[in-house]
């Protein structure tokens, strides 16, 4: 069973949660921020995820792949509530300029429809398989698939010059 | 006229732009976990861009860490029915502790029946706020490739397990409905789709297994589907792919 299947109960380990804490946090944040746009709604987001995780601990058989579920999910249901969603963050201080098209194609991921947004970030970012963005997702693998083809049509005609 | 740009150079700048991107994030250094608050308040609710929570939950965190002198460490004892535990200093409490550790008898919250960041089964990006335990996922549970041919191209076989309660979400009856002689399942095996997406659904009592596959033939899938052994009582299932399919 890869995702969240549930195993014989046994007590919650506090130091694995602490491990899980230190070596999925940042993998998770940079998730987040890529599907919200904005660092601090990450890292909030990031710390549900544990919070929510830390009492089923003990009945999760893969973690990791729950917590990028409940990221996913939280993410969504942010895009879902907030209006705010659809700005972003200012772009932070750093030594190096991205080139322009890079620019760009962050402004029209930003644009995407949510469920479009989180199949390319899925994909494109986590390198996932259809059938695992599915499972993430909680679709099936038809719908995963052709949302991803609908998002990269919508990216290749704003791309267009 | 202007020339479309290719799915290729598409994907590549995708790639590239999240690569970028993702490195906005700066590394949240080498704090402890922050998670452990008995307030069920802090646990409970859905996500918010604003910070007040954040900061609560990480002065209840302090507070708790303070006490059993070992922030990383801690265990939790859970009593019986869950209802009730005992949040306990861990065996190992560092040397340099000056505060003693007592004890905590705090309630832990049973987990909520609707979580709204929790992994559901049914759509979360079209339905509600319905969360539901991880037990209720769909599981991949088997995935195949063929050696030499990519995956997730054109050709993919995988196995996931819908459990009962998203078996509204697989069809009530597939294309056809055949009674293959010889299945562990004596249920009917249901496929929809045509090639070269064929799917193949086993239904159990708890759910239902689904073939999923592309470029397969309808006899391979079948065949296949023959194959599947569930071990009683669990989720757990074995099954042979077609000749030059192996487990990826």
């Amino acid at each position: 069973v890869i995702y969240g299947g549930v195993t014989a109960e046994t007590n919650v380990d506090s130091p694995e949660l602490d491990r899980l804490y230190r070596s999925e946090r940042d993998r998770l944040r940079r998730l987040a921020y890529l599907m919200t746009g904005h660092l601090h709604v990450a890292d909030e987001i990031v710390h549900d995820a544990f919070v929510r995780l830390q009492p089923r601990l003990a009945g999760v058989a893969a973690p990791p792949a729950y917590l990028r579920v409940t990221v996913v999910n939280l993410c969504l249901g942010w895009r879902r509530r907030t209006a705010m969603a659809r700005e972003r963050d200012p772009r932070p201080d750093r030594a190096w300029a991205d080139p322009p098209e890079i620019d760009e194609t962050w402004d029209l991921l930003a644009r995407l429809p949510d469920d479009q947004r989180a199949v390319l970030v899925l994909r494109f970012y986590e390198d996932l398989p259809i059938a695992d963005i599915a499972a993430v997702l909680g679709c099936r693998p038809s719908t995963a698939r052709s949302r991803l083809h609908r998002a990269l049509a919508k990216l290749r005609k704003e791309m267009t010059p | 006229m202007s020339e479309q740009v290719t799915l290729a150079e598409a994907e590549d700048r995708l790639r590239r732009t999240l690569a970028r991107r993702s490195g906005d994030v700066p590394p949240a250094g080498d704090d402890p976990v922050p998670l452990l608050s008995p307030d069920p308040d802090l646990t409970l609710v859905p996500a918010s861009p604003s910070g007040p929570r954040r900061r609560r939950r990480l002065v209840a965190a302090a507070a708790v860490a303070a006490c059993v002198a070992g922030a990383a460490a801690v265990g939790v004892a859970r009593a019986g029915g869950g209802e009730t535990a005992e949040i306990m200093p861990a065996d190992e409490v560092p040397a340099t502790a000056t505060v003693p550790a007592p004890p905590l008898t705090t309630t832990v919250p049973a987990p909520p029946v609707t979580d709204p960041g929790a992994p559901r089964p049914v759509q979360p990006l079209e339905g509600g706020e319905n969360g539901l335990d991880p037990g209720l996922l769909p599981t991949l549970v088997a995935g195949f490739e063929q050696p030499g041919v990519a995956p997730n191209q054109e050709i993919w076989l995988y196995a996931t397990f819908y459990p009962k309660p998203d078996m509204a979400d697989v069809p009530a009856q597939g294309d056809t409905r055949e009674a293959v002689a010889g299945a562990e399942v004596p249920a009917d095996l249901d496929t929809a789709g045509d090639y070269p997406a064929i799917n193949v659904w086993l239904r159990y009592e708890d759910g239902v297994l689904g073939l999923h596959s592309g470029m397969v033939s309808h006899d391979e899938v079948l065949a296949m589907a023959l194959t599947v052994h569930r071990t009683p009582g669990t989720r757990d299932f074995t099954m042979t792919p077609p000749p030059g399919w192996e487990p990826r």
